[in-house]
Order: C-alpha cells, then sequence, then structure tokens
C-alpha cells in the first residue's frame, strides 16, 4: 500500500467545507413583503430548482473531498479555490434566479434579503479561497487562483448590472438613494485618505523624532498610545467640544467650515488614531537600521543626504508603508463612525439603517466599507511587496 | 603618507588617546595593537575624520585632513570595518560600486572593476556579483567588505579589527590573502586589532598602546626580541619566540617532498630511492594519505610492502603552503611527528617542512 505520510487533511479547508455544508440546510433566502416586516425563509432547495440545488450540494462535497483527499501539492488548493468560487457563483445566480421565481414581476415592494445560510455559506466559500489563495505557490496557480476570484466579481458586476439581482433588499435601498451613495463613498474616501495623509505628515517626523532624541520616546508613544486606547466613539465625541469653540471664537475658521460636527472633528480624530501605526513603525524601521551600515556608509564617504537617499530610506520605507498599511485600513472602518458627528460617508447608510431598523440599508453601508478596507489592504500589499528591495525579502519573511 | 603629530582625543574629558604622535610610510602596514580601551580604535578614526582630534593635527601626504571636505577625504580611503556593514539591499556588485558610483565613474568601468575586485578576494564575479549579503557567509562578506574598500584604487587602507569577527580558521586564511593582495597592492595600511598574532603576520611595524599612549613602535622581530619595559613583555608574553613563527609562511621554509603513488607499483619506486632517505610520503589519488618507511640498503625488501604504510588524515596532520610555521609546528607537536606533508589549496602535496627548518628559524631568532 502507497503511504504518503506528508499529505494530511487540510484542516483549515475541512472545517470551512463542514461549515459551509452545514449551512447548506439554513435560511438561504428570506423574502419579505415591504422593507420593513419579517421575512419568510426559503432554503436552498425552494428557491432553486432540485438540480442546481444538488449541484451545490456536490460543489461542498467536493470541498470537503479537497480537504480529506491525499492529492499532490498544488492540485489540493486548486480543487478548493475551485470549489470555493463556484459556490460563491452558485449563491450569486440563485439569488437572481429566486427573485424571479418567488416575487411576481409587478411587485415593487417585496424583496429579497439572503438569509444565514447563504451569509454563512459565503463566508466558508472565502475562507476557502483564501486558504487555497496562500497554498498555491507556484506561477501558473496563482494566475488560475486570481482568475477564479476576478471571474466570481466579473458575474457579481455583471448581475448587478443587468438588473437580475434588483429584488435584492440591498440593491432596492441603493436604487432609492442612488445619487447620495457615490456622494458618500468619495467622502468616505476622502475622510480616510485625507487622515491618513495628515497621520503620515505627523508621524513620520514624530517616528523620526522619538528615535533621535530619548528624552522624547516615552512621552510620544505614550501619547499615541492612549489615543489608540480611546473607543472611536468617544475620540469623536471629544472632538466637538473644543472645535466648537475654536469656530464660535475664530471666525476665519468658521469660514472654513470648521464647526463642531462635521467633517473637521472626525478628520483630527481619525487623523489621530492614525498617528500610531505610523509613528511606531518609523520608529522600528529607524530602530532596526544596521549601525555598521551607517558606519560604513560614512566611512565610505557618503554625505548626510546620501546616506539618507541610499541607504536609511530604502531600508525603512518598506516598514514605513506597512505601518501606513495598517493606518489605512483602520481609518476606513472608523471612518464609518465619524457619521455618527454629521462627518457623513458610508457610515451615514449604515446609522439610518439601524435607526430604520432596515437591515438592508445597513448592509448598504457596511459591504462598500468592508471591500473598501480589503482593496486597500490589498494595493498597498502589492506596492510594498513591489518597493521592498530583493535583498531584505528574507528579513520581512523572517520578522512574519 | 599619514602623519599623526601630537594628537589627542578627549571624550568629555576623559583622554581616550593621549599627545600621540606615529607616522606611517607608504606601502607600509602599521599595526595598532593594544589591550580594549587603549585608544586604537580612536586613532583610527582621527584619519579619516570618522572622528575629530582635541588637539593636534594628523596629515595625509604633508596636508592637514581639515583641508578636505569629510566626504570628499572618506572616498580616498578605504575603510574595512569588524561587522562590515554590507548594505542589504544592494547586491555584492552593487555593493562594491559604492564608492566609484559616488565618483561618477562610468558604468561600464564599475562592472570592469567589481569583477576585478572579486576575483582578487578570491570569489567567482559570476557567481557572487549578482548575490545579496544576506546569502553569503561571515569569511565570504568580510572578503566583500574588503573588495568595497578597495573599488575606487585608494591608496590609503584603514582596518579596523576587520578579521575579528570570523572563526579562527576562516581568519587565517583571509589574513594569508590580505598578505597576498597588499604585497601586490602595497598600499598604506593602518590595521587594528587585538590579537598579537595577526598583528606579528600581516605588520611591517607595530604600534603597542596603552591608555591613549604609544607604547612601542617596532617592527614585530624587534617588539618581540626587545620589548620596552614590562608592560610590553607581558603583552607579547614569554611564548614570544613562539608568536614570531608567525611571521614565517611555510611556503618559504618547505624543502620538496618525495612521495610514492599508491596507484603504481610499490617495490620499484621503493627501490629507486633506497639509501638516500628513511622514509617517503604517501600520495593516493593526488592527495598525501600517508607514509611509508624506506628498508635501508642491505636489509632485504619485503614481500608486501604495504605493511609498511602508516595511514593518516590529511586534514588532520598537512598544513596549507600560506598557514604560517607557527601551525606548522603546532600540528607537529599535536601529532608527534618531526615533519608534515605540504599541500597547495587544491590538497595536492607540494613540499614538507620539517621540525629541523622550524628550528633553524627559532636560532636565527634567538641570536639577534
Amino acid at each position: 500500500m502507497l503511504l504518503r505520510p506528508s499529505v494530511k487533511a487540510d484542516k483549515v479547508l475541512l472545517s470551512g467545507a463542514v461549515l459551509g455544508a452545514c449551512a447548506f440546510f439554513l435560511t438561504f433566502l428570506s423574502l419579505r413583503p415591504n422593507r420593513l416586516v419579517r421575512g419568510e425563509p426559503y432554503a436552498v432547495w425552494q428557491t432553486a430548482a432540485w438540480p442546481a440545488a444538488a449541484l451545490l450540494a456536490l460543489l461542498w462535497i467536493l470541498a470537503a473531498a479537497a480537504a480529506l483527499l491525499p492529492l499532490r501539492r498544488e492540485r489540493r488548493p486548486f480543487l478548493a479555490a475551485a470549489a470555493g468560487s463556484l459556490i460563491i457563483l452558485c449563491i450569486l445566480v440563485f439569488t437572481a434566479l429566486g427573485g424571479g421565481r418567488l416575487i411576481a414581476p409587478e411587485d415593487a415592494l417585496s424583496r429579497l434579503s439572503l438569509g444565514a445560510g447563504a451569509w454563512l455559506m459565503l463566508v466558508s466559500a472565502a475562507l476557502l479561497l483564501l486558504k487555497s489563495g496562500r497554498d498555491l505557490k507556484r506561477p501558473a496557480g496563482r494566475l488560475a487562483g486570481s482568475l477564479l476570484i476576478a471571474g466570481v466579481l466579473a458575474a457579481l458586476v455583471l448581475l448587478l448590472a443587468s438588473g437580475r439581482l434588483n429584488a435584492l433588499g440591498i440593491v432596492k435601498e441603493y436604487q432609492v438613494r442612488s445619487s447620495r451613495f457615490l456622494g458618500e463613498l468619495t467622502r468616505h474616501l476622502l475622510l480616510s485618505l485625507g487622515a491618513v495623509a495628515a497621520a503620515v505628515a505627523i508621524g513620520i517626523p514624530l517616528g523620526i523624532t522619538s528615535y533621535r532624541k530619548k528624552l522624547f520616546r516615552r512621552p510620544i508613544f505614550f501619547a499615541v498610545n492612549s489615543i489608540q486606547t480611546i473607543p472611536s466613539l468617544a475620540l469623536f465625541g471629544i472632538m466637538i467640544a473644543p472645535l466648537s469653540a475654536l469656530s464660535r471664537n475664530l471666525p476665519f475658521l468658521r469660514a472654513l467650515g470648521i464647526r463642531g460636527i462635521g467633517w473637521a472633528p472626525a478628520l483630527l480624530a481619525l487623523t489621530l488614531y492614525a498617528l500610531l501605526p505610523v509613528t511606531r513603525n518609523t520608529y522600528t524601521s529607524l530602530d532596526i537600521l544596521d549601525p555598521a551600515a551607517i558606519e560604513a556608509g560614512r566611512g565610505m564617504g557618503m554625505s548626510r543626504l546620501q546616506l539618507l537617499f541610499r541607504v536609511e530610506i530604502p531600508l525603512s520605507v518598506p516598514i514605513i508603508l506597512g505601518g501606513v498599511r495598517i493606518a489605512l485600513v483602520q481609518a476606513i472602518g472608523n471612518t464609518t463612525v465619524a457619521a455618527l458627528i454629521g462627518a457623513g460617508g458610508l457610515g451615514t447608510f449604515v446609522f439610518q439603517g439601524l435607526g430604520q431598523a432596515v437591515p438592508d440599508l445597513i448592509l448598504l453601508g457596511a459591504l462598500p466599507v468592508i471591500a473598501l478596507a480589503t482593496a486597500a489592504d490589498r494595493i498597498m500589499r502589492l506596492f510594498i511587496a513591489w518597493i521592498t528591495p530583493r535583498g531584505l525579502n528574507r528579513r520581512e519573511g523572517r520578522q512574519a | 603618507m599619514i602623519e599623526l603629530a601630537g594628537v589627542s582625543k578627549l571624550y568629555q574629558d576623559v583622554p581616550a588617546v593621549r599627545d600621540l604622535s606615529l607616522k606611517v610610510s607608504a606601502g607600509e602596514v602599521c599595526v595598532l595593537i593594544g589591550p580594549s580601551g587603549c585608544g586604537k580604535s580612536t586613532t583610527l578614526k582621527l584619519v579619516n575624520r570618522m572622528l575629530e582630534p582635541s588637539s593636534g593635527r594628523v596629515l595625509i601626504r604633508g596636508r592637514d585632513v581639515h583641508s578636505f571636505r569629510p566626504e570628499l577625504l572618506r572616498r580616498q580611503i578605504g575603510y574595512v570595518i569588524q561587522s562590515i556593514g554590507l548594505f542589504p539591499h544592494m547586491t555584492v556588485s552593487e555593493n562594491i560600486a559604492v564608492v566609484p558610483r559616488l565618483l561618477s565613474w562610468p558604468r561600464e568601468k564599475i562592472r570592469a572593476r567589481s569583477e576585478e575586485l572579486l576575483e582578487l578576494v578570491g570569489l567567482k564575479s559570476a557567481q557572487y556579483g549578482s548575490k545579496l549579503p544576506f546569502e553569503l557567509s561571515g569569511g565570504e562578506a568580510q572578503r566583500i567588505g574588503v573588495a568595497r574598500a578597495l573599488a575606487a584604487d585608494p591608496p590609503i587602507l584603514l582596518m579596523d579589527e576587520p578579521f575579528g569577527a570570523v572563526d579562527p580558521l576562516n581568519r587565517e586564511l583571509l589574513q594569508s590573502e590580505f598578505a597576498r593582495i597588499q604585497a601586490r597592492l602595497k598600499k598604506t595600511v593602518l590595521f587594528v586589532t587585538h590579537d598579537l598574532d595577526e598583528a606579528i603576520r600581516l605588520a611591517d611595524r607595530i604600534a603597542l598602546m596603552r591608555d591613549g599612549r604609544l607604547v612601542q613602535l617596532d617592527s614585530p622581530e624587534d617588539l618581540l626580541a626587545h620589548p620596552a619595559g614590562s608592560f610590553v613583555r607581558s603583552f607579547v608574553g614569554a611564548d614570544r619566540a613562539l608568536k614570531r613563527l608567525s611571521r614565517f609562511p611555510v611556503a618559504d621554509f618547505m624543502s620538496p617532498a618525495r612521495a610514492v603513488r599508491l596507484e603504481e607499483e610499490l617495490t620499484s619506486q621503493l627501490e629507486a630511492v633506497r639509501g638516500q632517505t628513511h622514509f617517503l610520503w604517501v600520495v593516493e589519488e593526488n592527495r598525501p594519505s600517508g607514509w611509508i618507511e624506506v628498508p635501508p640498503a642491505g636489509r632485504a625488501m619485503p614481500d608486501h610492502p604495504e605493511d609498511l604504510i602508516t595511514r593518516f588524515d590529511c586534514r588532520e596532520l598537512a598544513v596549507n603552503r600560506e598557514a604560517t610555521l607557527r601551525s606548522a609546528l603546532s600540528r607537529m607537536l599535536g601529532q608527534g611527528v618531526k615533519a608534515v606533508p605540504v599541500i597547495d589549496g587544491n590538497g595536492q602535496l607540494v613540499g614538507e617542512i620539517s621540525l629541523k627548518s622550524i628550528e633553524a628559524v627559532t636560532e636565527e631568532g634567538s641570536r639577534s
């Protein structure tokens, strides 16, 4: 008998597959006659025709098989990725089809929401994709994985654009607010990016100062660490009093639009939050610079500027950018809360939805925030990988 | 070439170097040595203005170093430090090219120079040029450090315990390579070490320092033969006759080795030298692997001459031709033999060195 002790069952994939398979039996869609009343649950086999439902069940079995079977190195993650993306595709298509089957064409008020089962299956499928994305090492495998994810995203965009998902509650909420949505999205992005830009402008000098002047290190880190411990809602609230006082007493500030509520206190609070990762990583990047490299550079006749541009910056920028990445992802999330003090952004929909007890409206705010944060994270990671000198990659890897 | 005239350096009123005067002439290797904290590294750093003297003057070719901008001064002076300080984000070639690039050499000249230097320090340029520092061993990295310091062909080289962090085996190898390179390039070298054997081996003159002062400045032979005062005597130690042997490479004192090849018929090889010698090295696959006693003339040749062979491990007994008489002697004492085979870098037998020839050297030393 052929024993392959090296190929064991993949526990992460297995738990994803089991979770998804269980979720298959939970509520897939819920149908509500209008936006406020409670929905009526439908399972997968009540939503889609039985062969289609069977296909989805089969895909979960396939995912479990990928986790359990002793497959060769690249085959297992590829199989899991294929299963994961096909499952997401099925959920999208079933939802689109369910809209046609469960709601009469002339009925403009009824709407669908994804049920607990659909959400859980989406999460489990995402888990499959994430895990297999990690395990696909060869260029061909990575390309295949990226293509699968791109295919799923393209399907989502196509279905949305063609109006086939119009029965979904979140789409209906969007359609009512389509003109405002883009505005709030832009505002959200501007607030997050603006705060991070300001944090970079302040945090990098702070990091350098705390490195160069030992005296300031503890106070600086005490301050930026303390800010981080204040709950975001409280920090937004704290900003209101001083800013409204300033705005009352200084007319030119008022003319700029700086008031106790609105974008000004939000930007300030978000900037303060973003300070810690930027300051800390700047400090760390300088602290781990090899003093021998600096001495060698000086001893070979580099001027202060040459040392800065040829040695210090190339060695520290990847680490500083790592801090910027964390700050950005955090800021995109925190900006959601800023809607509470009238700063706008996608949080507006979240809090409207909470106020009106309409889950679909909450999702209209929350889902784009998640998408933005994920995209920002990905883009920053790619950029950092691209900008990091080859000789540092190993060091980075060791730290991770 | 380098002159320090009455130089002192204070750190917050604590003197590190006191009224030190020293001249290093062109092409000379001057080694600064002394117990830690004696100010030897500080002295070295005053030359390329990594540190500024509190008083006194430092001159290079008769010009005060203060008349140069520090950066321009340093580009004319090679600088090697113990921690090497290779730039981790640059390849080996780029590391070597740092100073030529600061001097705006044309690209093609830089490339050719970096290849030339890699070969000079004994590394294949095709293999090492595109490596990154983290891929190098300690000895390789320090070779690159030396190549980098030599890149712009500076007339002066400052070396601050360059081989201090390398393991003893590699250190000896690096030392002999440095001696070989120095014999070719004739740089003016100021070299800091705390290792007396290294100093004796490499120095033209040794400057022994203590508490920031120069205690004795002499050639290694004179320092060992005539230590000035009790401090120097205790520093060089009672084994100074032995230390002196570090001055001499095996290659200069070895004699040709007679050997038999194990692959060929033994009896006829032995017959040919009967009466001329009483033992021969045994070479197997071009490497010494034992010795054989030659039966004296008149005694019958045994039926199985192989029985006369004493085998040994070449790695334990043989010395490299670049090694010093001191390590040859230590091999002999360690293995209890009166002669050891000498091999070249490829492990081929190139000669033998005997206790007699080493004794001749020590006798000559005690007479002077």
